[in-house]
Parts: structure tokens; C-alpha cells; sequence
């Protein structure tokens, strides 16, 4: 494969939200390697987001204003991939605002990122002491005397080892297992054992007997044989392509397994896939509401934010069917064309209509076409088609596009480029090839 | 799609009136219904997610089992709505008991299937796809609205934001629609401009399949979306006289008694509403939850008297599951078993379809089926639907005494 700019824009959309034509350029400048290295290994790479987002005066315990929080890290970050793989744990291991203080929500989302790109078995220990999950799913009511068994449950079925490969006694000595955890309000809330509320007595967890509590149903769940390969294939399907091959799978356990769960030597392994490159892979998969929504915020170079402009953001993602820290079930968010029912994708088309005719709009029109040529419909087109993507249009699509700036007449005057690329971009990212990636 | 110039017309004249006026549809009311589609019966399926307390909700308040499993939650027989001698409904739900008293409701008990999952979205696809063993890719109401074959993209329509996999076939495609007000496709030039956006987002959905996927499902929304967005507009500037509540189900009621009346040829809506996972504080949200359904089936029912539709709609609900008999320590219940179902309109047959299951002789602690989920499907689809039931559930079930 000829590394080029085209894998470069790839690699920053999978490996993160898209980022502005900019940043695209530099990863192309540092080589194949040298770009999926300096996304790994973010740890270094100061990230000002995480200071900056206080001064913005939002107020986290109000839940538009802790879904703008998380908005601003994802959209601001300088750790494209810490970015993204914190998202994918939000939607792995879910816990929802509808059902919690909004504040917990920010604490869960540190952990999540805290754990991003570490040990799977540390992340499991710290995800089941976060106020947050034990909230969600009331492992903060299980207790001793009366076991509440819906962590249990959710941990096997959806965090680890998956449905078919533990039975219903499994989970209810899981939760046995698990009680005697609380919640301390805080701020900052933290989960902390109570003793006197925990089960004492032997459990046998998925063949393995003893005084179990919470960390030894993780040690038990992480060892599984059934685990790392469920992890491996929804790291797959969530940032290489819905079908995972034997061959991939198997490379990418085969590193688990070597790195005793590593997350981050798993994250290498796939990035260095031959089918993570494939040109079919290209439009594998279909944008979610947040990867459109923050693409189209980071090539715009929004990033000079309020917290007012970003409330609008949580608004736009709302009437797409994503709500920051509100997946629709424990299950996570959907994936693929679940996202394409019509409400959701005309809320798209509609979003990006709000920003490109909006307070911001004649600045997104300079940046994308200033020292282009942009003389005539067919080169404005390709111009923008190159600054969204660079994406590639079918023969219809660059038509109808070059059609819409023709109408009227186009001969490149500052004000028809004002108004045609508003209405071209628009067109742009409504198109079908847009909502793929 | 046989609406296909029609819709498109509409699609642009709806969007351009958007445009125009800064946002919204009232412009739009230009389309007569649809000339083709004839009133004809339609289904309201109801998906009480989460998992219902059916113990709570139709309660077996004289069995003395019943208080003993449920020394906090067991609602006191005498504040149960009594529908029969040893049967009564949740105390929230009087406009249900209403209904029931004029005839209008079928509460079918113990419904499920043999060896019960208690995963939400196991059971859901079991519940969704009628099909536990094979798992196909399409749901109930899709193939249903496969075999109607109506050519009309509103044959089936989803209240909510994502069409769930009991909506999908293998040649519809059925918009989900959250409400109508945000149904509109907005162009924010002026107007010679948002007409050139219009005829190029045209030009650009009607293109071939790509051969690519992704791609391609995106191009099928597209074009149910354009041939959706006009009828939606038109269906929804009916104002009615009567009064719904402010909840998501009573709007979504509403919006569906709208898109009913409008007689542009739908016949199955579903939707959605909880969650019902009361795992914890039961007491108070299935309280809230069971007054707003009760509420919103109360105007949804009267509404289409008003409208004149009442003899052609029938509601149905249902859950994934019930709860566990057992209550468990956080005044709440957990995944159980089976679970009743239950169906309004005025076509029903009112009265009790089953047997309750027995709170003594429990598996796992949970009730037992008595009746499988595919004769209540099976009753729908042939009873009301009037469409051949083994063809979309792929076999033949035996027919449960709903309708008349």
C-alpha cells in the first residue's frame, strides 16, 4: 500500500473523529508508522482540553451541560485516539444520564479514559466500583440479604464473556459476589465496600468456588476464553468493518493474550491489519451521529467554542438519535445503517444546514475555499470534495452537485462562492458517501 | 413505489415551504391522501420496554400467593381495578378499566415461549423476529407489510428515532418518525438556491446502487424519506378536539391517531414506550408508567371515535418479558418470564384470553407460559390484518379468541 494522503484522512477517522484537513497533512508528513505511533502513544502530548473545558462555565450537574462537557474533550482533544477509544468504552461499558446525577456521568467518563488504552483487568476492577455503573445498573441496592443480580447479569452478557457461555446460577452467584458496594455522594462521588452488606458465604462463579467478591468475578470473567475474543471482535467492528475474518480475530487475541489484555498493543495489532487498509473497509462502516456531527465541527475548525455554541451541539446530536452519555439501552449505541432510519438522517442533513447558515457560516466557507481555485462548478465541487474527505463521489453525485452550482449561472464571484459553497457543502454532506466511512 | 411522482412533488414543495418560511409545514398542506390506499384495518403494536410487571399490572389480587411473594409491592385487593372475580388492573390504569367496561379489551395471560431469555435484547429479537431459532434479519411487521405489498412507503411507519427489527422486511423500508414537527428537509439559501438543492438531492438519491452497502441502505432511507415527508406534513396539520396528555406515549399516540385519519394508506404503526425495567422504586414508576399508558390509550381511543376511524385500529402491547414473581430487596422486580398482552380498539373481543399462570408452581421463579406469542401474532395478522399469517410467521398458530 502507498501511503498517501487519502490513508492518512482513513487512519484520522478511525482512529478518531476526522480532524481538519491540517491535521490530516501532518499525520501524512510523519509516514505510516510514524502516524499510527503518534496516535498510540498519546500519553505524552499535552491535552489543554482537559484544563480548558472548566473555564467554559458549565454546569455538570445539569445534564445538557455534562453532555457539552464531554462534547468539548471529544472535539478539542489533542489525543485523536484517546478520544475515540474513550467514546468506544462510553458505548461498551454503558450507564446512561437518564437514570443517574448527571455528575456521575463526568466521573465515569475520566475513568473511561483514565483505562482507554491500558489493562482490561484494571478497567473492569475500576468499572465496577464507578458510582456511576453502580448506580445504573443498582449494584449500589445489592446487598447480602437480597441480591439485585441486573450488574451481574449486564457484566456477563454485555461487558465480557457474552450470552450462551454462563448460566442463570452463574449470575446470581455473580451477584452475590458483587454485594456490598454503596455510593458516596461526594462531590466527588466514589463507590466504597460496606462489609456488613456483603455476602459472605461461598460462591461458585462459572466453576470457580470460594468467599467470592467483586475483583475475583473480574479475574474470573477477564480469564475467560470467551472474553478477549467478544472484546476483540467489538474493538473490530467498531473501528476496522462489521465482518471480522478468523485470520484478524485470532492476530488480535493472539496480542491480548501475549500482553495480558493490553489494550493499547491490541489497538497496534489492528491498526497494522491489512483489512483495517482494504479499500473496501473505506466505506465499511457508517458515521454515528457524534463522529458526523464532530467531523464536520473539526474539518470546520469549530473549535473555538462556548458553552452555549456546544449546547446547541447536544441538540443536533439529539434529533439525530444520540444524546452524549445516553445510549438507548445498556447495550451501548446502534452501529451501521441502524443509524440510517429517515428521522435520524434528515436530523444530519438538517444539522449541518444549522451550522453552515449559521453565525460560523462565512467563516466554514473562507477556510474551505481560500487560495482554491474555485473558478468554475466542477473545481469548487472537487474542492470541497477534497476538504470534507478527500471523498470519493460517484459520477452522479459529482454531477448533481456541479448541476446545483450551476444554477443561476457560476462564474466564481466572492458572493456566489459564499452562497454555493454553503449550498454545495450542505449538499455534500447530506450525500450517502458522506455518511459512510 | 407506485406514489414515487407524487411523493417526489411533495417532498420538494414541503421542503421549499421549510425554507421559505425559516422552518415548518403548515404551508404544506396540499396533498389529498393518497387515491390508491382504501381504509383498511391498522395495528398500533406497543412495545413496553424493559420488561413489564404484568403481576402488578393485572393483578391476581384474591390469591394469597400473590401478597406472600410480594411482602412491599403486592398491591392491596382493595385498591386493584377488579376486571373479573380473582383479576384486577393496576390502580393507575382507569381509563384502561373504562375501556375493559365497555367491551373493548382483550388481556390475554401468561404469554411467552418455551425456555424464556431473560437478556432485554435476546427476548426483544425473540419477541421482534417471531423466530427464536433461526434469527432472520427481518421482523414480524416487516414481512407482514412484505406480504400486503402495498407499493406505499407509509404502509408502515416507526414512532420513534431508529426502526426497530420487528419493523424491517425484505422489501419495505418504513421511516422511523419521532413526531412531525422536526420532519422536514431544511435549505437555508434563499429561495431560487434551496430549489437547486432540492432538484440535486433528487438527482443524487435517485441514483443506481453503488455496489457498496453502506452506501446503498443510505440511498433506500433517502428515498423513503423524500416519499415520506410530504404525507407526514399533510397527515399532521389535522388539529383534534381531543385532549392528550404531555407524556411520550400520549404525543406519540396523538401523532399516530393523525397519520390514521389521514387515510394515506398506513396499517401498522409501532412505537415504543418506558422503560418498564423496574429493578429498583417500583412502586412509584409503575404508578407514572401505567397512568400515562392508561391516559394515552383513554384519548387515543376517543380521538378515533371523533375521527371516525375507531372500527378499522386496534392497539396491542406488549413486553419482553415479565418479573420475577419473587420482589426483590430495592422495591423493585426482576427479568421473569412470561407476561400478559393486551389489545384495545373496538373490533376486539373484551374480556380474558387464558388462563393465569399459577404463582406456586413457578420455573426459576418465574410464571409459566400458557399461551405462545405467535397465536397472538397469528390472531393480528389473519383476524385483523386480514394477511396470511403462516406465510409470516413461517408457520401455522393456532388463533386466540381476540377479535369479533
Amino acid at each position: 500500500m502507498a501511503w498517501d494522503l487519502d490513508n492518512a484522512a482513513h487512519l484520522l477517522r478511525r482512529a478518531g473523529f476526522g480532524g481538519s484537513m491540517a491535521q490530516v497533512q501532518q499525520l501524512y508528513g510523519l509516514g505510516q508508522e510514524g502516524a499510527i505511533s503518534y496516535l498510540l502513544n498519546y500519553e505524552s502530548i499535552p491535552d489543554p482540553a482537559a484544563q480548558d473545558v472548566n473555564a467554559l462555565g458549565l454546569d455538570v450537574t445539569k445534564r445538557n451541560d455534562a453532555a457539552a462537557w464531554m462534547l468539548y474533550r471529544l472535539l478539542v482533544s489533542t489525543r485523536p485516539l484517546q478520544e475515540k477509544l474513550t467514546w468506544f468504552w462510553h458505548g461498551h461499558f454503558t450507564s446512561s444520564v437518564n437514570d443517574i446525577p448527571p455528575q456521575y456521568m463526568i466521573v465515569q467518563n475520566e475513568t473511561w479514559r483514565a483505562n482507554a488504552n491500558g489493562g482490561v483487568l484494571p478497567f473492569l476492577k475500576a468499572m465496577y466500583k464507578d458510582p456511576a455503573m453502580l448506580d445504573y445498573l443498582d449494584n449500589n441496592t445489592n446487598v447480602a440479604s437480597k441480591p439485585n443480580e441486573n450488574f451481574a447479569r449486564e457484566l456477563m452478557e454485555l461487558f465480557t464473556i457474552g450470552i450462551g457461555n454462563y448460566t442463570e446460577t452463574d449470575v446470581k452467584e455473580a451477584a452475590r459476589a458483587l454485594t456490598g458496594w454503596r455510593i458516596s455522594a461526594g462531590p466527588p462521588p466514589v463507590g466504597t465496600f460496606v462489609v456488613s452488606r456483603h455476602d459472605n458465604g461461598n460462591k461458585t462463579v462459572l466453576g470457580v468456588t470460594g468467599n467470592l467478591n467483586g475483583d475475583s468475578v473480574m479475574d474470573i470473567l477477564f480469564a475467560h476464553p470467551a472474553n478477549a475474543p467478544r472484546i476483540c471482535t467489538k474493538l473490530y467492528q467498531f473501528f476496522v468493518r462489521p465482518d471480522v475474518n478468523a485470520g484478524d480475530l485470532a492476530a488480535l487475541v493472539a496480542t491480548w493474550g501475549a500482553t495480558n489484555g493490553n489494550i493499547k498493543a491490541v489497538m497496534n495489532a489492528l491498526l497494522h491489519l491489512d483489512s483495517f487498509w482494504a479499500a473496501d473497509t473505506r466505506n465499511a462502516l457508517v458515521k454515528s451521529p457524534m463522529e458526523y456531527t464532530l467531523g464536520l465541527a473539526q474539518r470546520f475548525q469549530l473549535t473555538v467554542l462556548s458553552a452555549a455554541n456546544l449546547r446547541t451541539g447536544v441538540a443536533l446530536l439529539n434529533n439525530m438519535g444520540q444524546y452524549p452519555f445516553a445510549p438507548p439501552d445498556v447495550a451501548g449505541y446502534p452501529q451501521g445503517l441502524e443509524w440510517a432510519g429517515t428521522s435520524p438522517m434528515l436530523a444530519r442533513y438538517n444539522a449541518a444546514n444549522t451550522i453552515l447558515y449559521g453565525a460560523a457560516g462565512a467563516v466554514i466557507v473562507n477556510q474551505l475555499t481560500q487560495g482554491q481555485d474555485v473558478s468554475t462548478a466542477a473545481k469548487l465541487v472537487d474542492v470541497l470534495a477534497f476538504q470534507m474527505g478527500p471523498l470519493t463521489l460517484t459520477a452522479t453525485t459529482r454531477q448533481g452537485l456541479i448541476n446545483y452550482v450551476n444554477a443561476g449561472g457560476y462564474t466564481g464571484t466572492a458572493a456566489q462562492i459564499q452562497s454555493k459553497t454553503r449550498g454545495a457543502t450542505h449538499l455534500l454532506v447530506s450525500t450517502p458517501e458522506y455518511q459512510a466511512q | 413505489m407506485k406514489s414515487f411522482n407524487i411523493s417526489r412533488r411533495r417532498f420538494l414543495k414541503g421542503s421549499l415551504a421549510a425554507g421559505a418560511a425559516g422552518l415548518l409545514p403548515n404551508l404544506i398542506f396540499s396533498g389529498s391522501a393518497d387515491a390508491a390506499a382504501s381504509p383498511t384495518n391498522v395495528v398500533i403494536v406497543v412495545h413496553l420496554d424493559g420488561g413489564w410487571d404484568g403481576l402488578n399490572t393485572v393483578v391476581p389480587f384474591t390469591d394469597p400467593a400473590y401478597a406472600a411473594a410480594r411482602p412491599t409491592l403486592a398491591i392491596p385487593g382493595g385498591d386493584v381495578l377488579p376486571i373479573t372475580g380473582a383479576l384486577g388492573f393496576h390502580p393507575a390504569l382507569t381509563g384502561l378499566k373504562t375501556l375493559y367496561d365497555q367491551g373493548k379489551v382483550a388481556v390475554v395471560n401468561g404469554v411467552g415461549y418455551p425456555n424464556f431469555n431473560r437478556s432485554h435484547f435476546a427476548a426483544e429479537d425473540i419477541y421482534w423476529t417471531a423466530d427464536p431459532a433461526s434469527a432472520p434479519s427481518t421482523g414480524w411487521l416487516g414481512r407482514g407489510l412484505d406480504v400486503m405489498n402495498t407499493g406505499n412507503v407509509m404502509s408502515g411507519v416507526y414512532i420513534g428515532s431508529a426502526t426497530p427489527l420487528s419493523m424491517l422486511g425484505d422489501t419495505v423500508s418504513v421511516p422511523a418518525i419521532p413526531d412531525a414537527a422536526s420532519y422536514t428537509f431544511q435549505s437555508g439559501g434563499n429561495a431560487a438556491d434551496d430549489a437547486a438543492v432540492l432538484s440535486a438531492a433528487v438527482q443524487i438519491i435517485d441514483q443506481p446502487a453503488t455496489g457498496m452497502a453502506m452506501i446503498d441502505g443510505i440511498l433506500v432511507q433517502d428515498r423513503a424519506l423524500r416519499d415520506s415527508i410530504g404525507q407526514v406534513q399533510s397527515a399532521a396539520a389535522y388539529q383534534t378536539s381531543v385532549t392528550y396528555a404531555n407524556d411520550s406515549f400520549s404525543r406519540s399516540m396523538k401523532f399516530a391517531a393523525q397519520l390514521i385519519r389521514a387515510n394515506i394508506g398506513v396499517r401498522i404503526i409501532s412505537t415504543d414506550f418506558g422503560s418498564f425495567d423496574t429493578h429498583s422504586g417500583q412502586p412509584a414508576r409503575l404508578t407514572t408508567l401505567l397512568g400515562n399508558l392508561s391516559a394515552g390509550i383513554a384519548s387515543f381511543q376517543q380521538d378515533a371515535l371523533v375521527g371516525g376511524f375507531a372500527n378499522r385500529v386496534t392497539v396491542m402491547f406488549w413486553s419482553e418479558f415479565g418479573r420475577r414473581v419473587a420482589e426483590n430487596a430495592s422495591a423493585g422486580t426482576d427479568h421473569g418470564a412470561s407476561a400478559p398482552i393486551i389489545v384495545v380498539g373496538e373490533g376486539v373481543r373484551g374480556g380474558v384470553v387464558g388462563n393465569y399462570p399459577s404463582l406456586t408452581d413457578l420455573t426459576g421463579g418465574d410464571l409459566k407460559m400458557g399461551v405462545d406469542f405467535r397465536s397472538v401474532y397469528a390472531s393480528v395478522l389473519s383476524d385483523w390484518l386480514a394477511v396470511n399469517d403462516s406465510q409470516v410467521l413461517g408457520a401455522s398458530w393456532a388463533k386466540l379468541p381476540i377479535f369479533l
